[in-house]
């Protein structure tokens, strides 16, 4: 009876931050007490003016930046001040698809993919992974890239490379640090496009930072500004675009 | 003037806890065997024919250089005794040494460098491995086990340089000549020169990934790392041979 009342609840927040802070150097405050929550398979669109700090924040849920203050849960666990090896088991459940791709120069796009599947699950065997890896490349239609290196990829071809490397794991939650910036707009729909399509095959939650409108539009189901290290402003895409406030206006012109 | 000294001290400070983490991690697993391998590899592949130039250079040149003022004192059956001792003793490790800062120091921090500038450091983080084991670890254990070898490649190749020299105006069979050498080497020669030749690989490597693991953002810091890589690595070999040298005299 107890454990029913309570799973749901704890299940159902995928992350939570309370009063994230950071700040850089001496004074250069970037976030200023952050409080944010993405529910099973919700899309959270952030959005904000370069350097407000939105990538800082993903980095810090992701365990990549130390916060100065504040908590963050994943997946109703605490996991501010824990061991990198610690993380490294909720990391599995997440993903995250770098503003530069961040492929791995060196390695073959077969390389790339099988690389965090053998970091998470050692034991995996061979037959498996070579069948996820073409799953995935297929999912983002480019299974003929298999034995290419990522400099013979154009920046789109980068972008969809990633993204098979971060649903590879399955992730419960994929944090996507402006996946259609640097792309004209019709591959930049095709990628929103293929966010849409992930979060409704694997109903993964997901956080989505970007300058794109039209991205935005299409995969939100809540947006966030930041503004001055703050949440500015609140709601859905829909209730925000029509803001009488001018600074968000600003934002959809 | 004063700037510069607190940047260069608290430069080497972070230097000094980078090689502290380096220390305190090695031995602890997992250890990332295959990509240790990888890089001793790529770090001789890339070194190997400089290497061979400059050694085959060296030696020729050396007993070209050395011959007449032996000859002048009637003692040129030492040619090949001299040439082998200098070139062991100093010449190879320091040479060798040099251009693997170059060539070895500078390419580890671009490519860290690089790497920390596209996230891709931080996209390894995300995907569960240790990037300072993977990255960092590999590549200072690699310099450190392959420039000695390189160096030993070095010194036979500037033998040989020296037998050609020599060659050019007596004759002298090459089983002779290198009977000769070993006649004048003992050990007390080759254990301290190989010693520092190990230390110069571990600095090699561990300024070249200092350096470009901790590139700022921004693509001019990539470059920026690779030419104070080489400078401090050139630097640091050169400090690292007197402190030897004045060692090995001391001790024998
Ligand atoms: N590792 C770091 N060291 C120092 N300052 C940093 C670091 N990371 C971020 N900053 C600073 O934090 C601020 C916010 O950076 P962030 O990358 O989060 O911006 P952003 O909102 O993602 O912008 P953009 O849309 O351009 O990517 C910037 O002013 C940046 O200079
Ligand atoms: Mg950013």
């Amino acid at each position: 009876m107890d454990t029913q009342t309570t799973s749901p609840a704890t299940n159902d927040t995928v992350v939570k931050t309370r009063g994230l802070r950071k700040s850089f150097g001496e004074g250069h405050v970037v976030l200023d007490g952050i409080d944010l929550e993405v529910k099973t398979s919700e899309n959270l669109v952030l959005l904000g003016r370069s350097g407000s700090g939105k990538s800082v924040i993903i980095k810090c849920i992701a365990g990549l930046i130390e916060p100065d203050e504040g908590e963050i849960f994943l997946f109703g666990e605490p996991v501010s001040g824990i061991s990198n090896d610690e993380m490294n088991k909720y990391r599995i459940r997440l993903g995250f698809l770098f503003q530069n791709s961040a492929l791995y120069d060196s390695m073959t796009v077969r390389e790339n993919l099988k690389f965090p599947l053998k970091r998470h699950h050692p034991v995996l065997p061979s037959d498996e992974i070579r069948k996820r890896i073409e799953e995935s490349l297929e999912s983002v239609g480019l299974p003929e890239t298999i034995d290419l290196m990522p400099s013979e990829l154009s920046g789109g071809m980068c972008k969809r490379i990633a993204l098979a490397r971060t649903i590879i794991m399955k992730p419960d939650i994929i944090l996507y640090d402006e996946p259609t910036t640097g792309l004209d707009t019709i591959t930049a729909r095709e990628i929103s496009e293929l966010i849409v399509s992930i979060q409704q095959s694997t109903k993964c939650a997901s956080i989505i930072i970007t300058h794109d409108i039209a991205c935005a539009k299409l995969t939100s189901d809540r947006l966030l500004i930041l503004q001055d290290g703050k949440i500015g402003a609140e709601g859905s895409f829909d209730e925000l675009s029509e803001s009488k406030e001018p600074w968000v206006k600003a934002f959809f012109n | 003037m004063f700037i510069q000294i607190r940047s260069g001290l608290s430069n080497a400070g972070d230097f000094i806890q980078f090689t502290g983490r380096f220390f305190k991690e090695v031995l602890r697993p997992p250890y990332e065997f295959k990509e240790f391998i990888r890089q001793c590899f790529s770090i001789g592949n890339r070194s190997l024919p400089l290497v061979a130039i400059t050694g085959f250079i060296m030696g020729l040149v050396l007993t070209i250089q050395t011959r007449p003022t032996l000859a002048a004192f009637g003692a040129e059956s030492w040619l090949p005794g001299m040439v082998s001792l200098s070139l062991i003793r100093e010449i190879s490790p320091v040479i060798t040494a040099l251009i693997c800062a170059g060539k070895i120091s500078s390419g580890i921090a671009a490519e860290l460098g690089s790497m920390k500038v596209t996230e891709q450091i931080d996209a390894m983080e995300v995907s569960g491995a240790d990037p300072f084991k993977y990255l960092v670890i590999t590549r200072v254990l690699a310099t450190t086990f392959m420039i000695p070898l390189l160096v030993v490649f070095a010194d036979c190749i500037g033998i040989y340089g020296g037998y050609l020299g020599m060659n050019m105006q007596s004759g002298i069979t090459l089983f002779r000549y290198v009977a000769k050498v070993f006649e004048a080497l003992s050990f007390s020669d080759i254990i301290p020169a190989t010693l520092k030749t190990f230390l110069f690989g571990f600095f090699i490597g561990m300024i070249g990934s200092h350096k470009g693991y901790t590139a700022s953002s921004g693509t001019e810091s990539v470059g920026k790392a690779a030419t104070s890589a080489v400078v401090a690595a050139s630097l640091i070999i050169f400090i690292i041979d007197m402190m030897a040298v004045q060692l090995t005299s001391l001790l024998t």
